[in-house]
């Protein structure tokens, strides 16, 4: 309570700390950096002064802004891969300077080593944090050749896979529904296409992905494990393009263009999958009157309106559809929109105003003959929100706003109008607002340290109108509260602190240090590993209660060799309290007492991550290794004692090779090996009904086979037939040695001798060999 | 709804495969496991009382001896079970009535268990009928037989369905409740693949309380998780027994109705 009653105070000193630090005459250049062929956004391009060895990066909108004292300066400005610029500027009063690169004809090995902040990794407080380059996720191979950022993350150090050829992760030692997935600010709810073996970004779309593992920013906030920022291409501002693909199982299609030439573009992309045509081929009618595919499409257009002023707009729609025999069938999407305006300010302030719409649902859809079922189920939000930036001098920048988010939920509803016997239902819908203040501060007092410390203080109201419940330790109702509309049901407050510290130890090597704590709002309820469409997102309320997760981490990190290698070790410890499980038997589908099915409990993580890089050279590529564990107890499960978590893996390794031969060949090489995944098997045996039951002892008491997989690729470009198109065939084998990895043990009768019992392994994707052709013109 | 996860599941299965494997499994304390029905026909009613095993050992199941079994109802008629094959135990006398709660104490090496159970109302089959199915990759052609009832108008009703095809139980869980179908005419099918003209079924209704269907509903997520469901985290089944006993003790209201396949 102390804390919060001086927090406007501390937020008034942060405010007015810039006007005293700018006493003397100090004027601010600022602009947006952006690709000359394009106008596409050089997110984190640096912009640098040699004779005050001080400098800034381009934000999100490649923004960039730096305050310094009246003078004439050389700015030399420099972005991976592209050719540095360098101007003159006489600073008599605040200047508005966009810059234009253009990309680098020689090869990323020459460029990179004078880039300036080729060692921002370790210049940055920035810890446990990857950044993925488009170019890494469209080299890397992956099953049936589709190209998919939540599969490439897996390869890095703390993610894991949370299921073979899946998009679900879990990052470290949290749950898949504790990652924070953002696209384009909006809360994406569920990351994937058909079970897991798709995700929801198609790589066409995106322009730059960051991963938090940990030292989470004030600015991020709602779950506990990690945060992934996506967030999708402008669209050329130059000229029309298209490019696209054919692949096996699935193509795609991209436009984009100028709205009007260098003041805006678009970019509209679409994917359709295939997969079901397979199914048509069969002989049988039950396998091939079934449809399985899905569909998705984003758009994004922005429009500048004055030198200092920008809209943005940006949409994904996306479906699934599955249809057996034209009798029942399911479909489910998620749909996110976002509005924003860019407004930059003279003295080194920029503002982003956005309104973000999400919405994830599901129809479940019977017919037969007269007879009509649906089942429906949502979850919608709409927020506001607003962050400001401001680049008070080269050594102080802050960021603050907020967040108000609304959400809406529809646990589920049936339509059945009488149809099969079955009763129209309506679950209560449930209503929360989310809100959250932050503020951090990025601060380089000195060369050999810097901080970025900030607070952010979030919020969560339930309101009516519905039915509140309390249960007794049986889990049966023992009363009925009913809230009007707008009446508040429950309520939480929650101080999150946030801090990074970095000491640097002379020019290659630094010591970074975080601490972040968390809190979660909403619940992902998940009875399988691989993520279904029906996985239902619970509101916190009396009974449930948010989650918090608190972590600190240390780490060393060394570039070697001009920075063409960088190395980080990082060692972190994580605290997990209100985690949520299932009781057993559990009825969770259109339950309106769902909260009577949960149990309650803790959970906690340790590891430790190496991470290898080499980030240039025709060979390039990185190294992870992943040592950790993960437990939980809960009071009401396993007798209280503490069990491995299912993402409890103790050894996890990825390697990944990209190898450029030529102009026209390049190839690839992904190996991954992991311990099995913690899992319940059964210890006896017994009968009952005369069948053999499987007795179990203790939860997730075994370990499922350990993992390992290689997978191969090759591109190869097309000769140009003209000036504008170009084209490549991709080449990938998923699984090359061809090994049997377990995706379930399950333990059964011998089918031709019921006295024995076996342990019988089921493996998914054998050698499976894929191509797929692209263009671009 | 589980059936779509695995008809999914049959799209990527043109791409997996299934192999027997050593697992190496640790040994377990034997466990009792207790299995005790009483039901709305006449007697006499069964109490089987048995030992679990090791999972690679021969799927013998010793009975338990010389246990003390007695089923009592709460209108003070109770009755001690006699011991007929080892591990076998029943009644000789007690007549069992709809309405009623029974409970079963056994005592063991001095170790006693305890568990209660309420034999709901019958509710009678009205209809049954049969629909033909074209056979495919995975089935046989066969029957569909639509069994028909009508649930009573308070909610809290939950059933068990046993199909007998030629008088073999064709070993399926059929099982629901009312909370969608409160006081309507009901209907549970059966997917009978390789059913022929002439082939008789036999279909049992079982009005069960609501310990005896979560022990059913648990028990049948992990039989059919044993036939390479959805990992999940599968547990003993929710048991209505104390002390730490495997089975359950179920109090059932039967009905059953005669289909000719033709």
């Amino acid at each position: 309570m102390k804390l919060q009653q001086h927090i406007p105070y501390w937020i008034m000193v942060y405010l007015f700390l810039p006007f005293a630090l700018n006493g003397q005459e100090n004027y601010t250049v600022s602009g947006v950096i952006s690709d000359i062929t394009n106008g596409e956004f050089l997110i984190g391009a640096t912009v640098y002064i040699p004779v005050l060895e001080a400098g800034a990066a381009a934000n999100e909108y490649g923004y960039y802004s730096i305050t310094l004292p009246a003078g004439s300066y050389t700015i030399r400005v420099s972005y991976l891969g592209y050719k540095i610029k360098e101007f003159e500027i006489e600073l008599r009063e605040n200047l508005r300077r966009n810059i234009e690169l253009e990309l680098s004809s020689e090869t990323l090995e020459e460029v990179v080593v004078v880039g300036d902040r080729a060692d921002e990794n370790i210049r940055s407080p920035e810890m446990s944090v990857s950044k993925l380059e488009i170019k890494e996720i469209r080299a890397i191979p992956v099953l049936f050749g589709e190209q998919d950022i939540l599969k490439t993350i897996q390869l890095l150090p703390g993610v894991q896979s949370a299921g073979e050829g899946g998009s679900g992760y879990y990052v470290r030692g949290g749950d898949s529904g504790q990652n924070l997935i953002l696209l384009d600010e909006a809360t994406v709810y569920n990351p994937s296409h058909l079970l897991g073996f798709f995700s929801v970004f198609n790589s066409d779309a995106i322009s730059d992905v960051k991963l938090y593992k940990g030292g989470i920013p004030a600015e991020y906030g709602g779950r506990i494990a990690s945060a992934l920022d996506v967030k999708m291409k402008n669209g050329s501002n130059q000229q029309y393009g298209v490019s696209g693909g054919l692949g096996l199982i699935s193509s795609r299609l991209m436009l984009e263009g100028p709205i009007k030439k260098d003041v805006g573009s678009f970019m509209l992309t679409g994917r359709r999958t295939y997969a079901d045509i397979f199914l048509a081929l069969s002989r049988d009618t039950l396998i091939r009157n079934n449809s399985l595919y899905f569909y998705d499409f984003n758009l994004k257009a922005n429009y500048k309106l004055g030198e200092n002023d920008r809209l943005f707009l940006s949409g994904y729609f996306g479906r699934d559809v599955f249809l057996f025999q034209d009798k029942f069938g399911i479909d489910w999407g998620n749909i996110t929109g976002t509005l924003r305006w860019n407004h930059m300010f003279k003295s080194g302030l920029f503002l982003n105003s956005s309104i973000i719409y999400s919405k994830y649902n599901y129809v479940f859809k019977v017919k037969d003959g007269d007879n009509d079922l649906d089942i429906v189920s949502s979850i919608q939000d709409i927020n506001l929100k607003e962050s400001f930036q401001y680049y008070i001098n080269p050594q102080n920048t802050l960021k603050f706003g907020f967040r108000l988010n609304y959400h809406c939920f529809v646990p589920g509803s049936i339509d059945a109008d009488g149809s099969f016997g079955i009763n129209d239902i309506e679950l209560s819908k449930k209503y929360a607002i989310e809100s959250a203040l932050y503020l951090s501060h990025i601060y380089e007092p000195t060369s050999w340290l810097s901080l970025n410390y900030g607070l952010r203080l979030s919020s969560y109201f339930m309101i009516g109108p519905g039915n509140v419940y309390s249960y007794d330790g049986e889990g049966s109702v023992v009363d009925t509260s009913y809230y009007k509309k707008g009446e508040l049901i429950s309520k939480y407050f929650q101080a999150e602190p946030r801090l990074s510290v970095n000491f640097r130890v002379g020019t290659v090597s630094s010591i970074k240090l975080s601490y972040n704590r968390l809190s979660q709002y909403l619940h992902l309820l998940s009875n399988s590993s691989s993520g279904s469409p029906m996985d239902l997102w619970i509101p916190s309320s009396n009974i449930v209660k948010p989650q918090l997760g608190d972590q600190i981490a240390m780490g060393y990190f060394r570039n070697f060799k001009d920075n063409k290698w960088e190395t980080s070790l990082e060692i972190y410890y994580k605290y997990m309290t209100n985690q949520i499980d299932y009781k057993n038997g559990a009825d969770i589908i259109l339950n309106e007492l769902v909260e009577s099915q949960l149990e309650f409990g803790r959970g906690w993580s340790y590891g430790m991550e190496l991470f290898v890089k080499r980030k240039t050279g025709s060979l390039h590529g990185w190294l992870s290794y992943t040592l950790s564990r993960a437990e939980k107890q809960f009071d009401n499960i396993n007798e209280g004692a503490v069990y491995p978590a299912r993402q409890d893996r103790i050894h996890d390794i990825s390697l990944v090779a990209i190898y450029d031969l030529s102009k026209r060949w390049s190839f690839s090489g992904t190996w991954v090996f992991y311990t099995g995944n913690a899992v319940t098997f059964p210890s006896g045996k017994y009968q009952i009904e005369g069948r053999t039951v499987n007795m179990y002892t203790e939860r997730n008491g075994y370990r499922m086979p350990p993992y390992h997989r290689l997978d191969l690729s090759a591109t190869l470009k097309n000769k140009k037939v003209n000036r504008r198109f170009e084209s490549s065939w991709d080449f990938s084998i998923y699984n090359v040695y061809a090994r049997k990895n377990a995706y379930s043990i399950s333990f059964v009768e011998d089918e031709n001798d019921p006295t024995k019992t076996n342990a019988v392994r089921l493996s998914l994707f054998s050698i499976i060999p894929s191509v797929s052709y692209n263009f671009k013109f | 709804m589980k059936s779509i996860y695995l008809i999914i599941l049959f799209s990527w299965i043109l791409f997996s495969c299934e192999d027997i494997i050593k697992v190496d499994l640790k040994s377990s304390e034997p466990a009792i496991v207790i299995e005790g029905i009483i039901h709305s026909d006449a007697g006499p009613y069964q109490v089987r009382i048995s030992r679990s095993t090791d999972f690679y050992d021969p799927g013998f199941y010793p009975g338990v001896e010389n246990a003390f079994v007695q089923i009592s109802d709460d209108h003070g008629n109770s009755e001690v079970l006699t011991e007929e094959n080892p591990g076998l135990y029943f009644t000789e006398t007690l007549v069992a009535f709809e309405e009623r709660k029974y409970s079963l104490s056994v005592n063991i090496e001095g170790k006693d268990f305890y568990a209660e159970s309420i034999m709901p109302k019958v509710v009678l089959i009205d209809s049954m009928g049969i629909e033909i199915f074209q056979g495919g990759n995975f089935f046989d052609e066969g029957y569909i037989v639509h069994c028909f009832f009508s649930d009573p108008p308070e909610t809290g009703n939950n059933y068990r369905l046993i199909a007998f095809h030629n008088g073999v139980s064709d070993g399926v869980f059929y099982l629901t409740d009312d909370k969608f179908t409160n006081g309507n005419t009901m209907e549970m099918m059966i997917f009978s693949p390789g059913t022929v003209p002439g082939d008789t079924v036999i279909v049992e209704l079982h009005s069960i309380g609501k310990s005896v269907f979560d022990y059913y509903v648990t028990l049948s997520e992990i039989v059919t998780q044993q036939g390479g469901g959805n990992p999940a985290n599968p547990a003993n089944p929710n048991t209505n027994l104390s002390n730490g006993s495997l089975g359950y003790f179920g109090a059932l209201a039967i009905s059953r109705s005669t289909i000719v396949i033709q």
